[in-house]
């Protein structure tokens, strides 16, 4: 490792831990210990299948100091297994802030990370190179919530219940994931929420089998919607300007990067550099506030998720070309259907959508706008399959989505 | 198959789809699993390639091992059949050279274990 890789680390690891630790101020500023200690609490028992919004749950800053802490602990396993910030890297923990406000939580993701270390010594595999798959794994962390605060056994069953099905998660979730990968070619940029969507699908029937019910929820919050998208342009102009900094002789080399169809493994800050990424994170960032605001929707707690993860997806795939199709088709489908184009349901279907962005990269306009209202449709439904314990509902919805469209477009294209 | 071994089956598919889709007429494909590292090499002497392209494959293949991609990237290489993820491959190799004698080209891979 070089000098200058060692600087590059820490200055991307940098970003994230300011970042952190800014969510974390505001939250002292935003309320009392004491109250931010209650409601930490009740974030931390809340049943978290989908939606619920940590911002209703435990108040906004309790939320806030989760999101913050979230980002600190993954930070420091980052830096202690001494993980390139590279394009990957920078999806995963942008991913598993953006879910600290809707499901991921201090408790919750301790199971699946030590379900991934058993697996690492029984595969004799350096526990680092599954790390980031296991980061994206926490997609099934409200099983452990489920199983240990939300069903009818005493908590002193509950709670190892839910911690033991969570580590089960983190010991097969790699094979897994590899597996599914298959069906939609890479173009299911979460393929991770893919393969939970599938295991979240046998969990939720064998606990149905069981007599215990588990139904997705709607706990949403509306009341800072203004503060909220405030926060994020702040943030989203300050990735730009970073961006500038960190690389301004290359930045007029920007529209390079629409000519990447963004498939699964397309690192932009190794293709193109750190500037031109923080700046595409930024861009891509403001695009999907100006997408909920033309939605007449709210900035609440899922709302950022799915903002914080096309950010950080921006590091690897996403760039403006190949993420408006699929944000039009979303809201064009909307307009004649029986969804209300405003609903946070709606607007994360859209947002998280973009996880079929290289459909658009590759067969153009017209197909990312097909699959962007193919994708709303099955996002809408796949929901109940799984009972919300897969927060990335919208992945297994694009990898299904995915699996099904890009055999049909292969069909047009041409043989040479 | 190992996971080692299938992380080089899949190297070796990407690289062989990479070919195909650059129109190469006839392919050597040499593996040597050695105990410490495997060594891949991939020739051709008739293969439509241009200078954009050996700049390209040049910068994504000497990106450098990143073992904490390892699983994800093996995951994704060799999936599709367009040869798209050299990038990926750059991450799994620890070295990588790249020889273009127009119109042969010969790509040689090292991945220690």
């Amino acid at each position: 490792m070089t000098n200058n890789e060692n600087i590059k680390i820490q200055s991307s690891l940098m970003i994230i831990i300011l970042l952190s630790i800014s969510f974390i101020v505001m939250a002292f500023i935003l309320e009392p210990p004491q109250s931010l200690l209650k409601g930490l609490l009740d974030i931390i028992i809340a049943p978290d299948i989908l939606l619920t919004d940590y911002i209703a749950v435990g108040g906004i800053g309790a939320a806030f100091l989760n999101v913050g802490l979230m980002g600190l602990i993954n930070s420091f396993l980052l830096y202690r297994f001494r993980i390139h910030m590279h394009g990957l890297a920078i999806a995963s923990i942008y991913t598993v802030m953006g879910f600290s406000f809707i499901g991921k939580n201090i408790f919750n993701l301790w199971p699946i990370y030590i379900g991934g270390y058993l697996y690492s010594r029984f595969k004799d595999l350096e526990y680092k190179s599954i790390f980031l798959i296991l980061m994206f794994a926490t997609t099934l962390s409200p099983v452990v919530s489920e199983i240990g605060f939300g069903t009818y056994l005493p908590r002193h069953i509950a709670i190892p219940a839910g911690i033991l099905a969570g580590i089960v998660i983190g010991f097969i979730i790699v094979p897994l994931s590899a597996q599914v990968m298959k069906f939609h070619d890479g173009y299911n940029l979460y393929n991770i929420g893919f393969a939970g969507g599938i295991l979240g699908t046998v969990i939720t029937s064998l606990m149905r089998g069981f007599g215990i019910n588990i139904n997705t929820q709607n706990v949403l919050s509306y009341e800072y919607s203004l503060h909220l998208c405030i926060l994020l342009i702040i943030i989203f102009v300050m990735f730009i300007i970073i961006g500038y900094f960190k690389d301004n002789n290359k930045l007029k080399e920007y529209r390079k990067i629409f000519n990447y169809v963004g498939r699964t493994a397309t690192d932009f800050t190794q293709l193109l550099g750190d500037g031109i990424t923080y700046v595409n994170m930024g861009i891509m960032g403001l695009i999907c506030i100006i997408y909920v605001i033309l939605s007449k929707g709210y900035f609440n707690g899922p709302v950022l998720a799915g903002i914080f993860t096309v950010v950080g997806f921006s590091a690897f795939g996403k760039h403006p070309k190949n993420v408006l199709p699929i944000l039009i088709g979303v809201m064009l489908s909307s307009f004649f259907n029986i969804w209300d184009i405003s609903s946070t349901s709606v607007i994360i279907a859209g947002l998280f959508g973009t996880t079929l962005s290289p459909i658009a990269g590759k067969y153009g306009w017209i197909a990312g706008i097909i699959t962007g209202g193919v994708h709303l449709a099955i996002s809408m439904n796949v929901g109940m399959v799984h009972g919300g314990i897969n927060l990335y509902n919208n992945g297994f919805a694009g990898g299904i989505a995915a699996g099904i469209i890009i055999p049909i477009l292969k069909i047009f294209e041409k043989e040479n | 198959m190992n996971r080692e071994m299938t992380k080089i089956s899949s190297i070796t598919k990407e690289l062989i789809n990479y070919f195909l889709m650059h129109d190469a007429k006839d392919i050597e494909l040499k593996i040597k699993v050695k105990e410490d590292k495997t060594e891949i090499n991939i020739h051709s002497e008739n293969i439509e390639f241009t200078e954009e392209d050996m700049e390209n494959i040049k910068s994504l293949l000497n990106v450098g091992r990143e073992i904490e991609n390892d699983e994800y990237y093996c995951q994704v290489i060799g999936v599709n059949s367009e040869g798209e993820e050299l990038s990926a491959i750059g991450v799994m190799v620890d070295e990588a050279k790249i020889k273009w004698n127009k119109p042969s080209l010969d790509i040689s891979l090292i991945r220690k274990r």
